[in-house]
């Protein structure tokens, strides 16, 4: 449950632009309550006072979920990119689309090994077997299974190191 | 299938609301009179085969081949985009929650960094997401807020045990899997070493709730040796305590990594054959 003083926060901590491209997703999205909330707190931050703590007692979830989503893309780091390459991979695997996910998993272990991203690299390395694991049993498949295995645990290893 | 065509299986591949979202979605990047990357969405549907030339011709790019490939990658990517913002996939929930947080982190709101991470890691613990868990409590621990007592049950190196255990188990099921058809692979694989060390480990992560993806590949994997053996009344038993597994984790089915699917396959096929051979010895 998300009370009113986190999301008060949260809206507290929004940027101009981040608040202008908000605003253009409510109508998008056509979530007129959404908006009319947004705009009932906003309007209570900047009079100070009159934040009502009696309303602690409502949920905000959803309008916090929303504006946390939403200003997601506004933010990019690498490990970010990782992240949102890992969930495409999930959708495509989903819709049976093992080519396009392919590409995907090349993508994301690339940024992961470049940044020593250890659990993105973990968790593509885990999607890589399973992508395998659809192909034919090859003996080359095989060396391929065994070469992921020992990414797999040199990269434990490495986050065990650093504990 | 060559890569010119991902773009038109994807397409191909889209639900009536997922369409939906991503024109409401692509309202958001109009410039003029309309979106060219939904008109290429759109002009691609219509065709049953992929054409690229006759698109090409049709939306004038013949001589600006390097747009119209700028075009087609740029379509792709929104359209996983706007797919990514609908799924409702845990993992992806998860991975959501540690992005968000890290955005809030940069904006020094460490309230709401610490309860986003602490929902991040409540959630990797129910599905047993290894490295999320790990990554959420690593960067939870740096914020001087103490984490609720739910959250500290396990510490970061026990998960890591615990993922590098699952990994054999992982690697045992793929062996299996690749050599059950051979009869030599199979004959004396019980006391082979890699059966017997993830055997060992199984008991020693018995009595912990850790242990989902460990069990369930163990049971797979004596599951389809015990099968290819033709000892099909101890195959049944392993079907199941697969089951039991899924009864004891419903929720897991929901978190689809690779051969989580094969498992119902595999448990399905497992049943189906020992139903046959009871049927042949009645």
């Amino acid at each position: 449950m998300i009370h009113h003083a986190q999301l008060i926060s949260l809206i507290k901590s929004l940027t101009p632009s981040e608040k202008g491209y908000l605003k253009k997703l409510f109508s998008v999205h056509h979530a007129n309550q959404f908006k009319h909330d947004f705009e009932l707190l906003e309007k209570e931050i900047l009079d100070q006072e009159k934040i009502n703590n009696t309303k602690n007692g409502i949920d905000y979830s959803e309008l916090f979920d929303f504006v946390l989503n939403s200003i997601e893309d506004y933010h990019k780091s690498t490990g970010q990119d990782a992240r949102s390459i890992m969930n495409q991979i999930e959708i495509l695997v989903d819709k049976n689309l093992y080519q396009q996910a392919d590409k995907q998993v090349n993508r994301v272990k690339s940024l992961a090994v470049k940044d020593e991203l250890s659990e993105q690299l973990i968790e593509v390395l885990e999607w890589e077997m399973a992508m395998l694991a659809i192909k034919a049993p090859t003996i080359e498949n095989e060396r391929k299974f065994e070469s992921i295995f020992d990414q797999i645990n040199e990269t434990i290893k490495k986050q065990k190191d650093t504990l | 299938m060559k890569a010119s065509e991902h773009l038109f299986d994807l397409i191909k591949s889209l639900s009536k609301a997922e369409r939906e979202n991503i024109t409401s979605l692509s309202k958001l990047h109009i410039k003029g009179d309309e979106n060219k990357y939904l008109v290429l969405l759109q002009e691609i549907d219509k065709q049953n085969e992929y054409d690229e030339k006759a698109i090409i011709e049709k939306l004038g790019y013949s001589k600006e081949l390097n747009k119209f490939a700028f075009l087609k990658n740029y379509t792709y990517n929104f359209i996983l985009k706007s797919l990514e913002d609908m799924s409702v996939l845990p993992l992806k929930l998860i991975r959501n929650k540690i992005s968000q947080a890290e955005i809030m982190l940069g904006k020094k709101n460490f309230e709401l960094a610490a309860l986003l991470y602490d929902q991040a890691i409540e959630m990797s613990s129910k599905y047993q997401a290894y490295p999320l868990w790990i990554e959420a409590l690593k960067h939870r621990k740096k914020i001087d807020i103490p984490q609720p007592d739910k959250n500290k049950a396990f510490p970061i190196l026990r998960i890591l045990e615990a993922n590098q255990s699952f990994f054999n188990y992982r690697k045992l099921f793929i062996m299996v899997r690749l050599k059950h058809h051979q009869t030599s692979f199979i004959r004396n694989i019980e006391e082979k070493k890699e059966f017997k060390n993830v055997y060992d480990e199984e008991l020693m992560e018995s009595n912990s709730d850790l242990n989902f993806g460990h069990k369930m590949y163990f049971y797979l994997s004596k599951g389809i040796v015990y099968y290819a053996k033709k000892e099909y009344d101890k195959a049944y038993i392993m079907g199941n305590e697969l089951d039991k597994l899924w009864n004891n984790f419903p929720w897991m089915i929901e978190t689809r990594v690779g051969a989580f699917y094969n498992t119902y396959y595999n448990k399905a096929l497992i049943e189906l054959n020992f139903k046959q051979y009871k049927a042949s010895k009645n």
